[in-house]
């Protein structure tokens, strides 16, 4: 993996860490706070890195790898979309459309297409925009701070 | 008496016949003079060859004059007279001037009268002038070694050395130092490194002063992991040659090789200080403070050392590879460097984050134009590209980074 990966790879490891301070979902972790990400990807690394170290709400945090959204566990908080499989997200808002799952991507226009946040560039620093919407339909909250941050579509 | 004054004239008048004539006739002829001369005194009649040799050699008729010498330093009735030598050494110093081609052997031979005379001249008539002729052979020596180092004709300068290296006399010692320096440097310029270490290093031991020899001897030994001498060499070369360049460079380099960048860090501030648009130091400068930020001290303070340093050298020479690419990756790694350090805490504040985010987005945007100039200079920069990849991914500048990729994989 090249070094300009995993500087990519660490800004969307800390951003998806701090969500689970910003966002609150409607029950409490049972077991463990589970963060799915859709194949395999170099930021698995440094998610399991941060998991290794970090709880949320008491509970130690889980990563997994799904490989097509079908695989998606019933549980899982956070789902992010790496860059490069981006076409699965209208299926996974499919498969998780009853759930409270935060669905992150990382692709232009994802935000647009009901990704409920959606990592963009904007003069070269990476932002995130927030699909307000959605994110409510999924029974999630977030602290109002976070607007200060993402911009709300 | 009569008989005697008689064989006097003769010989004279055939002494003469015989210089004007030449050599081969020279041994029969010199055979009836002594018939002639004899028993008269052989002595005296050598003696009055030697006299003829100066006769000759002050109407200028040098060749005559070398041959009436050299019979009279070979006859056993001169053969220990000191100013037949003398006048020899003078004879082939003249003649020396006079032929260039043969100038070295002919140098040699005025050399070793000289030394041989100062044998024997135990009355101490001819020290002074002996002493002369062989300070102005070896002047002459080393004059014309000048003059091929000037030309660059760093081959030509040996053998005019030679004589003055091989010479055991103790006039020679006064010229050694200087002789085995220029063969040292002479075999230094022509890639003899060995040569020319052993030469420089001779010169030392023999007195003679210059930086390269510092220089030298403190690479040789670096190279033979002698650090120890090493570094002795260096800083007796740096205290007796404070304002030499090449061994303040020496020195750099052995610091950092050592990795001791905060003695580097003065000692560059005092070479830019001397040279402040010099660009080798500056780039010195350059990854010394690069050095020091990766070590973690000051960090902010040694970027914008590291900065102003590559700028400098493009306000002198905008199209510097070297500074362009240094100044590209310094920008870029240092966005990268913050976001490490801040990412790998996970409890920095979001807002705060995303203030460092943009500190980091206008570093790589800001890295873009030097490492695209690279790119511009040397297309197959690989490294440039490598790193153009880089910055555009972290910008998510997908579009530019796939154009990249491109390149990259075509090279």
């Amino acid at each position: 993996m090249d070094e300009y990966q995993r500087t990519q790879d660490q800004i969307h490891t800390f951003y998806l860490y701090n969500f689970t301070r910003y966002f609150v979902w409607p029950t409490p972790p049972e077991q463990t706070f589970v963060i799915g990400v859709m194949g395999e990807h170099s930021i698995v690394k440094e998610l399991t890195t941060m998991a290794n170290t970090r709880t949320v709400g008491g509970k130690p945090i889980s990563i997994r790898i799904y490989q097509n959204p079908q695989e998606i566990d019933p549980e899982c908080h956070i789902v992010f979309i790496p860059h490069e499989n981006s076409y699965w997200l209208s299926e996974i808002l499919s498969v998780t459309r009853e759930r409270p799952s935060l669905i992150v991507s990382s692709k232009p226009g994802l935000g647009q297409f009901g990704s409920l946040l959606n990592f963009v560039a904007e003069r070269g620093k990476i932002i995130f925009e927030i699909n307000e919407e959605a994110i409510k339909s999924r029974q999630l909250k977030f602290i109002q701070q976070l607007k200060a941050i993402g911009h709300i579509l | 008496m009569y008989v005697n004054e008689f064989c006097k004239w003769v010989r004279n008048c055939l002494l003469s016949y015989i210089l004007m004539r030449g050599y081969r006739k020279q041994l029969i002829i010199t055979f009836v003079v002594l018939k002639c001369t004899l028993p008269v005194e052989t002595v005296l009649g050598q003696a009055l060859m030697v006299d003829q040799a100066y006769t000759l050699l002050k109407q200028g008729q040098l060749d005559k004059s070398q041959q009436a010498i050299d019979i009279a330093v070979e006859h056993s009735s001169t053969i220990n007279d000191a100013k037949a030598w003398y006048l020899r050494g003078f004879i082939y110093q003249k003649l020396a001037e006079q032929d260039a081609t043969s100038a070295h052997e002919l140098r040699r031979v005025s050399i070793a009268s000289a030394e041989h005379c100062l044998e024997l001249d135990t009355l101490n008539q001819f020290t002074k002038d002996c002493q002369s002729l062989i300070s102005h052979a070896y002047n002459s020596f080393l004059k014309e070694v000048i003059s091929f180092l000037n030309t660059q004709e760093y081959a030509e300068v040996f053998t005019p050395l030679q004589p003055i290296i091989d010479s055991e006399h103790v006039l020679a010692q006064n010229y050694k130092p200087e002789a085995l320096f220029y063969y040292g440097y002479a075999a230094l310029q022509l890639g003899q490194r060995d040569s020319a270490r052993q030469y420089l290093f001779k010169a030392l031991q023999a007195g003679y002063q210059d930086a390269l020899v510092y220089e030298i001897e403190f690479a040789h030994r670096a190279s033979l992991l002698q650090y120890d001498s090493a570094r002795w060499y260096l800083s007796q070369g740096r205290a007796l040659f404070p304002e030499n360049a090449s061994l303040h460079i020496a020195e750099l380099n052995f610091l950092m090789q050592q990795e001791n960048y905060k003695q580097a860090e003065q000692s560059v501030k005092q070479y830019l200080q001397r040279d402040p648009d010099n660009v080798e130091g500056l780039l010195l400068a350059g990854t010394i403070y690069e050095k020091l930020l990766a070590a973690g001290e000051n960090t902010r303070q040694y970027f914008t050392e590291q900065e102003a340093t590559y700028q400098h050298i493009l306000q002198i020479t905008p199209d510097h590879l070297q500074a362009n690419y240094n100044l590209g990756i310094a920008y870029y790694n240092r966005g990268v460097t913050l976001i490490n350090e801040a990412a790998q805490s996970y409890d920095m504040d979001l807002i705060q984050f995303n203030q460092l985010l943009e500190e980091c987005s206008t570093l790589f945007l800001t890295a873009l134009p030097y490492l695209e100039k690279v790119s511009q200079l040397d297309r197959s920069h690989v490294n440039a590209l490598k790193a153009l990849q880089g910055v555009y991914y972290n910008i998510n500048d997908y579009e530019q980074y796939n154009l990249v990729k491109e390149k990259l994989q075509k090279l």
